[in-house]
């Protein structure tokens, strides 16, 4: 720069910038540790869902995670019912978030673990298990337009992104692997600078009541549902027409971090006999890939089911129109059904496996 | 691309970088011309052959009626550079109001006209620089000023990035003259540059952006909302709007001062106006001087003769600012109420003269009632239509104790915490202490204050409320 900016050294300069890293390092660290909790879950959309947990604490003993599939796939009122009478009888809540991640999902079953008791032995019936359902093919990080979002920064800490570094493996493409580790690295880095978390702790994120009045009125406990449209239908309509005979069947990729995901939370819970399911949801790409995937996962606690209900060979009533408020979502009916046979499932899968003990302190 | 956002600040390293590589004055302002379009363009290309038609248009004419001592020649060269850029001002900022306008004056008398299908995009910053155009010819037409005669050089003046979508306006006498020069920056001035800049950044980043959904939450549904709730709700625009508006200008300023331009002041701590003047020689002074100039001077001015005619002078330009300010009849509303109160404290200190014991308190009894009578005034130019104006303001007047709903109780403590900071800031001297550390320690105080900044970003995007207009 001209005129007595010339006179300024290039050591001046370097050593400027040296007090400017220094001044930031020190300041972000001390909002850092000054943030009581740097960890900190609130956001908007988890909000809604962290409220509705708070609610439901030491009443529900069983918990849905995941994305909007799960948000708007699974209907806590008809699981339990069907799963009423045994040892695994449930009262559960659906705590899926629109757009959830793997990461999202980990960190509020981790929450939910911290919130949960034993349900309560008076000899009367009532619900007996504490379960944790997960989605398997939720997405593994948020999509980019949630990068710089609360809801990502605040909970991408170095544990996050190592979790999500075991979602990669060498089978993936390198762009998915690059961009999965990417996309956590760069949160990290915002979430070490407490990018936007000091705001959003102090400027929560409002509730959005109108969204909580529909995931709430008639005991729907979570479960989302939208008024179905009549030209979505005729668009529905025309995607399951136009499938082809026989999907494509391809073979899923099961990662360490699925694995791994499972010890955690058996690890992190408070009781015992916590039983940790892994599901998949339905979706109307079914009918032209049909994703495959293994009974079960082999963890450190044993075998934990994986109930895939996107078959569309194996239940093909899923897959009618009225089933659906999109492409991607169930409508009222089609969670309600799904729901039923994901549980009817799982009832299997514990006869044939050993009825898991009653959960209890 | 908004000077908060991180693309810009890549685009700025670069520009500043190869700016202060080039040698003479002449590589440099072809540079800026050339990223002042590439900034301009990057929200729509074609708005960007608009301005330089219209800039390329104003150049010609300003020097055509330079050239000519032809009185009437002269009128109509003027006279074609207010048609284009008032033209060009009506129609992507007015079409549809003044259409929308028509067509219910129309049906009270029962005829039903249907409305125009067709889309207008609102050229980004099209408010702000037809009227640097503007000031341009009528200057060089009043003979205030000698035309620019380099193409290149006017291009630059119209485009100058740092304050072409949101203000400052920048006069021509001002800007034109720092063109000639090749300039220079010194310690002092990055200091105080990085400094102001960081200050606009936490006005508009860390206040404005933060208080929106609060705001936006009451006014798009005031019937649900306690009487509380709406008091906080305009409290809080009054500052969302000061911290955004002046926050931006802070920046323009400081990026146009680290190119080594200055710009003019763009807002002097307007809520601590004593009167509702004085909060108009405090508050988009840019905007409210060039109405002084162009409108009220055009019409008279004050008037010897009549205070009448002083009033009505007052009141019609006060009108066209609001008209400025938006395409919708709340806005005129909003001028006109600004008008009117300039009026009344005008005939109030005709009827009641100055009393030098009674000074203090008088400013202090000013500085109230002012300061109420803008935040009521906000209130229109927030509200999306009379309707909830009135309900609003009604609340604001405790006329109404409202609905149910809330928001945060302590959010209301935030406007007298922040007037306290400013009158402090002010009192101390806050930035000159700042800015005369020696470099090492301004920057490690710049780098924690930049750590503290961030952490209080915002959720999402929220662009500057100015843009609109």
């Amino acid at each position: 720069m001209s005129s007595k900016t010339n006179t300024i050294g290039l050591r001046e300069i370097a050593a400027a910038v040296g007090m400017f890293a220094l001044g930031f390092v020190v300041i972000a660290g001390v909002v850092h540790a000054g943030i009581r909790d740097p960890f900190h879950l609130h956001a908007d959309f988890r909000s809604e869902k962290l409220l509705l947990l708070d609610r439901w604490s030491g009443k529900a003993f069983a918990a849905s995670f995941g994305s909007s599939r799960v948000h708007e796939g699974f209907d806590p009122r008809r699981f339990d019912q069907t799963m009423a009478g045994g040892l695994d009888e449930t009262k559960s809540v659906n705590l899926a978030i629109a757009g959830g991640s793997q990461t999202e999902q980990r960190l509020t079953a981790l929450e939910f673990l911290k919130h949960l008791q034993a349900p309560p032995d008076d000899g009367t019936s009532g619900p007996k298990a504490c379960m944790v359902l997960l989605e398997l093919s939720a997405g593994a990080n948020f999509g980019t337009a949630f990068l710089v979002h609360p809801r990502t920064i605040n909970i991408y800490d170095w544990d996050t992104t190592r979790f999500l570094m075991r979602l990669t493996s060498p089978q993936m493409s390198r762009s998915q692997r690059v961009g999965r580790i990417g996309f956590a690295l760069l949160a990290m880095g915002m979430h070490s600078i407490n990018l936007g978390m000091l705001s959003s702790m102090i400027f929560p994120a409002p509730m959005d009541t109108l969204r909580m009045g529909y995931e709430t009125r008639e005991d729907r406990r979570g479960l989302l549902i939208l008024e179905d449209s009549r030209s979505d239908q005729q668009r529905l309509q025309k995607i399951i027409a136009s499938s082809p005979k026989q999907p494509e069947i391809v073979q899923a990729m099961i990662l360490p971090g699925n694995r791994e995901l499972v010890d955690e939370l058996e690890a992190a819970s408070p009781v015992r006999n916590l039983e940790v399911v892994y599901a998949v949801f339905p979706n109307l790409s079914d009918l032209s890939v049909q994703t495959e995937y293994p009974d079960s996962i082999a963890t450190a606690h044993g075998l934990a089911p994986i109930l895939n209900l996107a078959r569309p060979d194996l239940y093909p009533q899923f897959y009618q129109t009225t089933m659906w408020f999109d492409e991607m979502h169930l409508s009222e009916q089609g969670a309600g059904l799904v729901t039923k046979q994901l549980a009817e499932n799982l009832k299997t899968w514990n006869a044939a496996h050993g009825e898991p003990g009653r959960c209890e302190r | 691309m908004l000077f908060v956002e991180l693309r810009f600040f890549f685009f700025f390293a670069v520009v500043l970088l190869i700016y202060w590589s080039l040698q003479t004055n002449n590589a440099r302002k072809s540079f800026i011309l050339a990223a002042s379009y590439y900034f301009y363009g990057s929200w729509d290309w074609r708005f960007a052959g608009m301005l330089l038609v219209l800039s390329t248009g104003d150049w010609f004419f300003a020097l055509r009626l330079s050239d000519t001592g032809d009185a009437r020649l002269r009128k109509i060269y003027v006279t074609a550079s207010l048609v284009m850029n008032l033209s060009v001002l009506a129609f992507f900022k007015y079409f549809h109001f003044f259409v929308g306008s028509a067509i219910i004056f129309a049906e009270q008398f029962k005829f039903h006209l249907s409305g125009p299908t067709l889309k207008i995009i609102l050229p980004v910053g099209v408010s702000f620089f037809t009227f640097q155009s503007l000031s341009y010819t009528i200057d060089v037409y009043r003979r205030e000023i000698a035309p620019v005669r380099s193409l290149r050089d006017y291009l630059m003046f119209a485009s100058f990035f740092p304050q072409l979508v949101a203000g400052p306006i920048v006069r021509p006498k001002y800007f034109v003259p720092q063109m000639v020069s090749k300039r220079v920056l010194t310690l002092e001035d990055i200091k105080g540059a990085m400094y102001l800049f960081l200050l606009g950044y936490i006005k508009k980043v860390c206040i404005a952006d933060n208080l929106s959904p609060y705001v936006d939450r009451v006014f798009n549904h005031p019937a649900t909302f306690s009487g509380f709730a709406s008091i906080t709700a305009v409290w809080l625009y009054t500052i969302q709007i000061f911290c955004d508006f002046s926050g931006y200008s802070d920046m323009a300023i400081a990026v146009a001062a680290l190119l080594g331009y200055k710009l003019v002041l763009n807002f002097d701590a307007p809520y601590l106006a004593v009167s509702i003047q004085d909060f108009w020689r405090r508050w988009h002074i840019s905007l409210s001087s060039w109405i002084r100039d162009y409108i009220y001077i055009s019409l008279g001015g004050r008037s010897q003769k009549s205070r009448l005619i002083t009033y009505r002078n007052n009141l019609i330009t006060m009108l066209a600012g609001g008209l400025w300010h938006g395409a919708a009849w709340t806005f005129v509303a909003w001028g006109g109420v600004h008008g009117t109160g300039q009026v009344i404290h005008q005939e109030f200190k005709h009827a009641v003269p100055l009393n030098q014991n009674h000074e203090p308190w008088r400013k202090l009894m000013g500085w109230f009632i002012t300061l109420n009578f803008v935040c009521l005034g906000w209130i229109l130019f927030r509200s999306p239509s009379f309707a909830t104006a009135m309900l609003m303001t009604k609340r604001y007047l405790l006329l109404d104790r409202g609905g149910s709903d809330t928001i945060p109780l302590w959010l209301a403590a935030i406007g007298p915490v922040l007037l306290l900071c400013q009158l402090m800031m002010r009192r101390m001297k806050f930035g000159e202490r700042v800015c005369s550390l020696s470099l090492p320690r301004f920057a490690l105080l710049y780098g924690g204050a930049w750590a503290l900044a961030l952490s209080l970003l915002p959720l999402g995007y929220r662009p500057f409320i100015y843009f609109q207009f």
